[in-house]
């Protein structure tokens, strides 16, 4: 399974690290808006991305095991979304490109390790 | 019989406190309505029609110096004396309150006489409110309420529990997204202590989630159990209805009952009951229009 490291993602999107958390790898990937359909996802190490700018959104990806949140659309975080990701410990970060276009450079990332 | 309708001292601890630490002046009423001396009977039947109120005090320079009941107005038609001047029938010694005494007093005040109300004095005694039965009751509603939800708050943390073994519950309110998720969460970091595979964590906390967020979704409000030994994790979720008219088109994958603003913020899918199913090991649900629906969830540890 490929694996991404933090770095490697930050690098690529230039997005920002708003909450530090307890893994900086992932090895899946799923994008969605939708909490229900997150929460059918059964994968392990996962990067959320989503545009969806809630504290429930981080609840949910903790309790699929993600290791990482990614806010797409230059959404500004809400304080009590931070503060979710602060208390689950997983890493928040926030961009300004559109969900399409985080998917995709991740995407082309992730896929060529594959 | 006037009695009070229970015994503060045969009350629960919490009752019995609080009817110590309330002051008469705490309940009573302070819009009072007076007559003095030179009013007639009549005067006093005006009053108490036109306000609905039993009892009159009469005030001579805001002191208090009698009360008019309803008993004393009828003796008045009865005996035909209802345009007198009420100075010569008023009793001196009423029987009062002080606006410092705590209410566990004024309760035994209804029990020892065989009035409805008493006025209350001030330190410099003056006149300053009324008290009835109905007065205290009121009161004491509204500070239990504060009480309990006091206590509401307090619940969400989970009890200690030993080595493989875990009883936890959660109180789940109706609408709460402000606090959704935080059952699941909690479920969550006590499973992690406890060192249970990450597989079978993130199994009960989809699960848990799920119910979670039916119950503040659809219910009018509940809780989540959530139960280990060396065996099994049982999550049981149950609320107070309204009850689930058809579990068979509930459990379809699709199908959702939840409004716009709910699908808004992301949930609604219509995946929730499906879902917890297909994470469990075992699964039942019981439903019916108007009760409490109950979901119990298994997941085996020992079953990859």
């Amino acid at each position: 399974m490929p694996e991404l490291k933090l770095k490697e993602i930050v690098n690529t999107i230039h997005c920002n690290i708003i909450t530090e958390g307890e893994k900086d790898f992932i090895e899946n990937i799923v994008a969605s808006s939708l909490i229900s359909d997150v929460l059918i996802v059964d994968k392990e190490n996962i990067l959320l991305i989503t545009n969806l700018a809630s504290p429930q959104i981080v609840r949910t990806a903790d309790m699929i095991g993600a290791n990482m949140v990614l806010l797409t659309n230059g959404k500004v975080v809400p304080e009590d979304m931070h503060k979710a990701a602060k208390e689950v410990k997983i890493y928040l970060l926030q961009t300004d490109l559109m969900l399409f276009e985080a998917c995709y450079k991740i995407g082309k990332l992730y896929f060529e390790k594959k | 019989m006037n009695q009070f309708p229970f015994n503060p001292k045969d009350s629960p601890q919490i009752i019995h406190e609080l009817l110590l630490r309330m002051k008469v002046k705490d309940a009573m009423s302070r819009k009072i309505h007076t007559v003095s001396k030179k009013n007639t009977f009549r005067d006093v039947q005006h009053i108490m029609r036109e306000h609905k109120i039993s009892g009159v005090p009469v005030v001579e320079h805001d002191r208090l110096v009698g009360i008019i009941s309803l008993d004393d107005l009828i003796r008045a038609f009865d005996n035909n004396y209802v345009e007198d001047k009420i100075e010569k029938y008023i009793t001196k010694d009423v029987v009062y309150l002080e606006e410092e005494m705590p209410l566990a007093i004024a309760i035994s005040y209804f029990n020892k006489y065989p009035f409805r109300r008493f006025p209350v004095i001030s330190k410099n005694k003056k006149l300053v409110g009324i008290l009835t039965s109905r007065d205290i009751l009121v009161k004491l509603i509204s500070e239990l309420d504060k009480e309990i939800s006091a206590l509401e708050e307090k619940i969400t943390v989970p009890p200690v529990s030993i080595d493989n073994e875990l009883n936890a519950d959660f109180l789940v309110k109706r609408y709460d997204f402000e606090n959704a998720g935080n059952a699941s969460s909690s479920v969550k970091r006590l499973l992690e202590e406890k060192n249970i595979s990450p597989k079978i964590i993130r199994r009960v906390g989809i699960i848990t989630f799920e119910l979670e967020m039916n119950i503040i979704i659809h219910s009018l409000g509940g809780k989540i159990i959530v139960n280990m030994d060396p065996e099994k994790i049982t999550i049981i979720a149950k609320d107070r209805g309204p009850g689930i008219p058809n579990i068979e088109l509930a459990m379809e994958e699709g199908f959702s009952t939840a409004n716009e603003w709910i699908r808004n913020i992301g949930f609604g899918a219509g995946m929730g009951l499906p879902n917890v199913k297909r994470f469990s090991d075992e699964f039942e649900i019981q439903s019916e229009v108007g009760k409490k629906t109950v979901v119990k969830s298994i997941v085996y540890l020992n079953k990859e």
